[in-house]
């Protein structure tokens, strides 16, 4: 940025106060605004009404929220989809494994035979 | 967005709860065993057990179990016969009925011989009697 004095930085802040700076200007002002050398009291009235435009501009990411709570609520109606497809597992699972890996073994018939051997063997008529 | 996220940890809460079998030691044994070599497991849901009025099957059988599969069984049961409200032991064969809950039944079968193992972990609204009577006759 070109080196000015700080009667020209004074000069386009009164400008600024009468609307009469561009953009570019307004950029250039602010850039020295933050710098050491503004640090007279001079610009105080300056860099309050900046600042204060600065801050009480309305924020973008507002709009943000919105997405994120669809997202939870996507997210939360998945997991509830999945734990309704594990529980109808559950409820109609009929598997038989050996050694970890399944067969194609009829689990009732199995369990059929090992309940009957059960039963033989335990006395359960005095009962 | 802490009431999904409450929402979500309920869910998945009831979930898990669903079929840990009650948090029985025995739990571990089909957890552990069911991988082995010489172990048939079966699982069956309540959907394919309404003619017996169960909600829950699960086996372990283990061909030629080695003495310690024997023992871990053996010691795992026991911690469970503790809360059983019956006890029947007949020549290897044991059954242990545990305390109802919400009138639902559960039950442990166990019986070793030098051949196989067998522990067997069943819940339902059926009585002792009423199961007995239903697998003695499906094998005539």
């Amino acid at each position: 940025m070109k080196q000015h004095d700080l009667s020209y930085w004074e000069a386009m802040a009164e400008r600024y106060f009468l609307a009469e700076t561009t953009e570019k200007e307004e950029a250039q002002l602010r850039k020295f605004l933050c710098s050491s050398e503004a640090q007279d009291s001079r610009f105080d009235e300056i860099k309050a009404t900046m600042s204060y435009l600065q801050v009480s501009r309305p924020k973008r990411n507002v709009s943000v929220r919105l997405p994120l709570k669809a997202i939870a609520v996507a997210a939360c109606l998945f997991i509830a989809m999945f734990l309704g497809w594990y529980q109808y597992q559950q409820y109609n699972i009929s598997s038989v494994r050996i050694a970890g890996e399944d067969t194609e073994t009829d689990a009732s018939v199995v369990m059929q035979k090992q309940m009957a051997e059960m039963f033989n063997s335990l006395d359960l008529n005095d009962r | 967005m802490k009431r999904i996220v409450s929402i979500i940890l309920i869910l998945l809460s009831v979930c898990i709860d669903a079929h840990a079998q009650r948090g029985l030691s025995i739990q571990s044994a089909f957890d552990e065993l069911a991988v082995k070599k010489n172990v048939t497991e079966v699982v069956m849901g309540a959907g394919r057990l309404k003619k017996y009025k169960l909600s829950f099957f699960h086996s372990l059988e283990i061909q030629n179990p080695s003495s310690n599969e024997q023992q871990r069984i053996e010691a795992l049961l026991q911690s469970d016969a503790e809360q059983a409200i019956l006890h029947e032991e007949h020549s290897g064969h044991k059954l242990y009925e545990l305390p109802e809950r919400k009138g639902m039944h559960y039950y442990i079968f166990y019986r070793c011989s030098s051949q196989s193992l067998t522990l067997i972990y069943i819940e339902g609204k059926a009585s002792l009697k009423q199961i007995e009577s239903q697998f003695l006759k499906s094998k005539k």
